[in-house]
């Protein structure tokens, strides 16, 4: 009697998960709770998206500094790091939470879930979806629950977990700017698609400050430097500054046809500073430091900050530069430029008349 | 001759005079608020092709006026279009030199033509060909100059959404 007795006690006690029981036996308010703070979670991740920031994501997390915070604000950072510059806000979306099981432990829960996003982009008209499984781990503090971690497939999560640097993962996704951008279609936004990103650190083309340098001085021009206008015209010395404003360091490597800079004292020059052919031929052509650029054969490749050169005659010279400083994804690329002489400002390049070609910009 | 009738026909001789130049155009037409309406209503609608996302205003910082013919002038300015969103967010916009082709009407004034420097390395041939050489200087230095173009522009736009 008394074996019976003890044998249903073990195999009770093995029955019995050990500070662990399903969500069913929580409380109405806890499962409440949980369901409710999961799906606020979610909706501040694709908030991040709409606004352009990570900021809504922020208080999910009891302590920014944590690994599993860290991954999920840098991830999210990165990935807005990319889409900024293209414009590839979210203008609305909604957040359906499947959950597949969910383990309550005395302070902690543990949740497989699948969430479906449904958002639109901005100034598009499809709508897309997307779907990721999720391991959430979430923890309570003093009442309150927090992200511990949140884990799903991802490539630069990927990266994130083989212990690469953020400005690694950065500098590397941002060197696949071709490959990047050719990859985004409207419901197909990933960032990259492959993990093995090089190690080495490397300067970044800022296209949001160059493209905000560009919209401060579409129509006032900075006085730091030379007014081109009766010299040839201004359009490729303010692309120039563009540049420069976005961290495209000055050139001074190799013989002065192969440079590019503007000093701001003497008020020297290269010809590729001014001279709408000659920064082309600088672009494609140098070897060593500076800015490099590529013709993009497909509008698709071509993001903010790029820069677009007309030859208006069609007669093999080429007369004017301007910036990109906006674009619409839709089925093809809608590309808005401003430029100096004549001043203009998000203007679309189809109006211009001639022939175009555009550069994508990157730094060597 | 009496001095009566020398009178009288002076006073002849000078409303025919008055009639004689009023009707030939001979006199000094100054920049008027009506020509500058007139320019600014053309060039919000003729000028700057828009994206849809709002409405076009345009504001004129007048230079100098020729005369051309008995009722045409060239005005010359700098112009700012801007396409303008509900936000009073600027959406599309050009800021150049114009010379304006104005005929004088019956009631007011006509915009009947424009013309503007092609971009880039034309830009500066094209002025010196458009403008006459007494503004030529002063168009060059404007777009370092700080001007309330822009807020003028923004202000046309705030009325309108009112």
């Amino acid at each position: 009697m008394k074996f019976w007795a003890i044998a249903l006690l073990v195999i009770a006690c093995m029955t019995i998960p050990l500070g662990s029981f399903p969500l069913s036996k929580a409380s109405p308010n806890d499962q409440a709770e949980i369901r409710s703070f999961v799906q606020a979670y979610f909706e501040a991740k694709y908030e991040c998206f709409r606004r352009g920031d990570i900021s809504p994501l922020k208080p999910f997390f009891l302590d920014s500094q944590s690994q599993g915070a860290r991954r999920e604000l840098e991830l999210t950072q990165v990935l807005l790091d990319w889409r900024v510059p293209r414009n590839l806000f979210y203008d609305d979306h909604s957040v359906v939470v499947n959950y597949d099981s969910i383990r309550l432990d005395t302070n902690a829960v543990t949740i497989t879930l699948n969430a479906v996003v449904s958002y639109r982009l901005r100034n598009h008209r499809v709508i897309s979806r997307e779907a990721n499984n999720h391991t959430l781990v979430l923890d309570r503090h003093q009442g309150k629950w927090y992200v511990t971690s949140d884990w799903y497939e991802e490539p630069i999560g990927g990266m994130i977990d083989a212990g690469h640097s953020i400005s690694t993962i950065r500098a590397w996704a941002f060197r696949q700017g071709d490959p990047l951008t050719e990859n985004y279609r409207e419901g197909d936004h990933e960032v990259c698609t492959s993990v093995n990103g090089p190690s080495s650190l490397a300067i970044t083309y800022d296209r949001i400050k160059a493209v905000q340098y560009a919209d401060a001085y579409w129509n006032q021009y900075n006085p730091a430097y030379i007014d081109f206008s009766l010299l040839g015209g201004d359009c490729t010395n303010y692309v120039s500054q563009c540049l420069r404003a976005g961290n495209v360091p000055d050139d001074v490597s190799g013989h002065q046809g192969s440079q590019w800079w503007y000093n701001l004292n003497t008020h020297q020059y290269t010809p590729s500073w001014t001279s709408v052919s000659a920064l082309y031929n600088y672009l494609m052509f140098n070897t060593l430091g500076g800015p490099k650029g590529t013709i993009a054969t497909d509008p698709m490749l071509i993001a903010r900050g790029d820069l677009v050169q007309t030859d208006f005659q069609q007669d093999g010279t080429w007369d004017h530069s301007a910036i990109v400083t906006e674009v619409w994804y839709e089925d093809t690329a809608y590309i808005y430029v401003n430029a100096h002489t004549t001043n203009r400002y998000r203007y679309y390049i189809g109006n211009y008349p001639g022939a175009k070609r555009l550069i994508r910009i990157s730094i060597r | 001759m009496h001095l009566r009738e020398f009178r009288r026909l002076a006073v002849l001789l000078s409303t025919l005079l008055v009639v004689f130049f009023a009707l030939t155009g001979c006199q000094e037409v100054p920049f008027s608020e009506q020509m500058k309406d007139s320019i600014e209503s053309y060039a919000s609608s003729q000028m700057l092709p828009t994206r849809g996302l709002g409405a076009t205003f345009a504001e004129l910082d007048f230079f100098g006026l020729t005369k051309a013919s008995r009722s045409v002038y060239y005005v010359y300015g700098w112009c700012m279009v801007a396409e303008v969103d509900r936000e009073l967010k600027v959406v599309s916009a050009e800021s150049l030199p114009m010379k304006f082709t104005i005929r004088r009407q019956f009631f007011g004034y006509k915009v009947v033509d424009h013309e503007t420097p092609r971009s880039g390395a034309q830009y500066a041939v094209d002025i010196k060909t458009i403008i006459p050489a007494e503004h030529q200087q002063r168009l060059f230095d404007y777009p370092k100059q700080q001007t309330d173009l822009e807020q003028r522009v923004l202000d046309k736009a705030r009325a309108h959404y009112r």
